[in-house]
């Protein structure tokens, strides 16, 4: 029972060192995804046609959004071919705001860069458009 | 993505995961059960996900430290079932 609640201890105060520091400390990419990461992982679920687990990385989980981004990454998908390489790259952060990159690099249509807009929401960075 | 950001990840995970596993009771190889043998693999998995930034550290956290209670709270149950016995 001993390790039960010492485990339960140390993830709380885990939790409490993760909160301190993107909430006090305005932490925006090291205990935290930063945005050139979450736009890399958007845009290989989106590859992937994996569109509930691209969802999650959006602002806006509207049916609507879900509707274009499977859109997105058909038209993705058809233009390009296969998929080779994703790679985020760090825009501009602005406090709660920022920009991000993602360039793909496909078989047919050669090198596809991406521009999005991202929110900070509740700690994480979330994409706002794109 | 900067050196120093990956350095701040692997030292806040790895102490996390060493001090929980120290919690969790068990320290040597020969101790474990099969189950501990899996709960090593898939705390292997999860850890390359925070060292890379690919999911918020708090998810890691939250991630190992439910699998951890469940397991700790399987091991009690075995041993409070072997002892009734």
């Amino acid at each position: 029972m001993k390790d039960f609640l010492v485990v339960a201890a140390v993830a709380a105060g885990a939790l409490g060192i993760v909160g301190g520091s993107v909430g006090a400390g305005h932490d925006t990419g090291t205990l935290v995804s930063p945005p050139e990461a979450v736009v890399e992982q958007f845009v290989r679920k989106l590859a992937g046609a994996r569109y509930d687990v691209a969802l999650a990385h959006l602002h806006d989980r509207s049916p609507a959004m879900r509707d274009r981004i499977r859109t997105t990454s058909d038209a993705l998908r058809a233009r390009a071919g296969a998929i080779g390489q994703v790679e985020g790259k760090r825009g501009v952060i602005d406090g709660d705001r920022a920009t991000a990159t993602a360039i793909v690099t496909t078989e047919r249509a050669g090198d596809i860069t991406i521009e999005f807009r991202l929110i900070r929401h509740a700690g994480s960075w979330r994409i706002a458009s794109f | 993505m900067d050196l120093l950001r990956i350095l701040t990840r692997v030292l806040f995970a790895y102490v996390m995961l060493l001090v929980m596993m120290r919690a969790g009771g068990k320290r040597l190889v020969r101790h474990a059960s099969p189950l501990d043998f899996a709960l090593s693999v898939i705390l292997g998995d999860m850890i390359d996900d925070v060292l890379w930034a690919e999911v918020d550290v708090s998810v890691f956290v939250v991630g190992v430290g439910v699998l951890l209670l469940i397991h700790i709270a399987l091991d009690l149950l075995r041993f409070r079932a072997v002892s009734w016995r």
